[in-house]
């Protein structure tokens, strides 16, 4: 049943994300032209338009991103809580079925959507030769960061971690979102979008708490950079800098872990035992 | 699980559903046989739908429980009932097709040969998408996939409500020649005199209670009285 969720749902959310990054996709094209055109970013006559374009093209590429995210939520709203509900709270699946099928084709569109951002923004700014000195240093810049015994090998993988969560929680926080204003009896969009902003406020109180959990480390940086020599500055300040960030972000994936945790059975349960279709 | 041995398809006790602090249904019991066709006759606001949806797991009780065929509203009943909603569920960019084979995919009892023998017979064509249809044929099409399922109970709300006489018609004959005889209907309406003919069985329902629960054969025998003319004596205001 999981598959069949899921094929229904990516074939109904294919035709219009495809047209809207299709159209990103020439809009950052023509940019890039209009762009060469004028002899690029850094020609002295005409760098103020060729500006003007990119920061166009760098607002249509936020706008795509912002729209697909957004509306990968919409879609689990619309197709569970409101008429459509009917049909999909009636379907013999699970909640659990139900949530991971939706979720994952949001969850491949945010990761097909950050690569079509990435290609849309080499597009724009790169030339063949950034483009050979970026394929060729990739490697490097790899093996730099997450073999083992590179100086910050932990953070890396940490930061990797982080990126690959990322797209978990914001998905669950949406469903969570429209979950919470489904409980309401009138105004459930207006409810669900309140429910994201209070959660996402929640989120920032929260992450401010921890931060102050990590002042003192801080502090700590600031004696240690006063007491380094000067033969050893370099090396000192990354390895301080990594060794001050890591339980900050150890805190922040465990913070991360337990709000996905937590938003996925309170989505659960709203499911199973408080749906409202009035 | 409840006992399953006797005939009962739905059985409820006590069952309660509060909107806040307006009360819908008010600790109602009822229990329905297999193989008939009872209508949830109420005037508007009367719990009527509120009942279905509970039955269709798309409510939660406040009180009380609720069973059908044994279980608890849930993944086993969703798979038995067929249910009809007031308003139309169909996105409007798909097409007629895709919901027969969305059907077909997540209801083992859907018959897409039904389906399609009951479009064709009102010159639908599957490729159309739903939002090229009108309200009336967007109806019909909603009623034929859910009476192309061979269900243990169809829950239907309103069926007849908003649609011309003509109309009527086709859905209350669909109704009938589609269904199998072992399985229930449930059909909520205000509509009494359109389909008193088709019921074997009535409920009545008024303010979240019921007040009445008699096969139709004894209310005509017993009181002389149809239906209709009943249901105008109880809920006169």
């Amino acid at each position: 049943m999981l598959k069949k969720i899921f094929k229904y749902e990516w074939k109904t959310i294919l035709p219009l994300l495809l047209g809207v990054h299709g159209v990103g996709l020439i809009v950052g094209i023509f940019c890039r032209i209009g762009i060469n055109l004028m002899g690029g970013v850094g020609s002295a006559d005409e760098s103020v338009m060729s500006v003007l374009l990119l920061v166009a093209a760098f607002m249509a590429i936020g706008c795509v991103m912002f729209y697909t995210y957004f509306y990968t939520g919409y879609r689990f709203y619309k197709s569970v809580f409101t008429q459509q509900g009917y049909l999909t709270n009636t379907l013999p699946v699970t909640s659990d079925q139900l949530i991971w099928g939706k979720g994952l084709t949001a969850l491949i569109w945010i990761v097909l959507d950050f690569l079509w951002a990435l290609a849309t923004m080499l597009i724009l700014l790169a030339t063949p030769r950034d483009l050979t000195e970026m394929f060729q240093d990739l490697p490097r810049l790899f093996s730099c960061l997450f073999k083992p015994g590179a100086p910050a090998f932990g953070f890396s993988w940490l930061i990797l971690l982080s990126v690959v969560l990322t797209p978990f929680v914001m998905i669950i926080q949406l469903y969570v979102s429209a979950a919470i204003g489904n409980l309401f009896t009138g105004h459930k969009l207006l409810a669900t979008i309140c429910s994201y902003i209070g959660i996402n406020f929640i989120q920032q109180i929260l992450g401010l708490v921890m931060l102050a959990f990590a002042a003192p480390r801080f502090a700590s940086l600031s004696y240690r950079i006063e007491k380094m020599e000067n033969n050893a500055y370099g090396q000192y300040v990354q390895i301080s800098a990594v060794d001050i960030l890591t339980p900050y972000l150890v805190l922040s994936l465990v913070f991360s872990v337990l709000c996905a945790v937590g938003f996925y059975i309170l989505c659960r349960y709203v499911l199973d035992r408080r749906l409202n279709l009035e | 699980m409840m006992d399953t041995s006797t005939n009962t398809i739905l059985e409820c006790k006590d069952l309660t559903k509060r909107y806040g602090a307006r009360t819908a249904l008010d600790g109602i019991s009822l229990s329905l046989k297999s193989g008939r066709i009872i209508g949830l006759l109420g005037p508007n606001g009367s719990g009527k739908s509120t009942l279905i949806k509970l039955i269709n797991d798309l409510l939660s009780p406040t009180a009380g429980t609720l069973y059908i065929n044994g279980h608890a509203p849930g993944l086993e009943t969703k798979k038995i009932i067929s249910y009809l909603p007031e308003r139309s569920y169909l996105d409007e960019n798909l097409k007629v097709s895709s919901y027969l084979s969305f059907f077909a995919d997540f209801y083992e009892d859907f018959d897409t040969g039904r389906a399609l023998d009951m479009l064709q017979r009102l010159n639908i064509d599957p490729a159309l998408r739903i939002k090229t249809l009108s309200k009336g044929t967007q109806e019909k099409v909603q009623l034929i996939l859910v009476m192309s399922r061979r269900a243990r109970l169809y829950c239907l709300d309103e069926p007849i409500a908003g649609v011309d006489p003509a109309a009527r018609d086709y859905i209350l004959s669909t109704i009938i020649n589609n269904y199998d005889e072992n399985a229930t209907i449930l059909i909520s309406t205000h509509l009494i005199s359109d389909v008193e003919n088709i019921l074997d069985e009535v409920v009545f329902i008024h303010d979240g209670h019921i007040r009445l629960h008699a096969q139709v054969d004894d209310i005509r025998c017993d009181q002389g009285r149809s239906i209709d003319e009943l249901f105008r004596e109880v809920f006169k205001c």
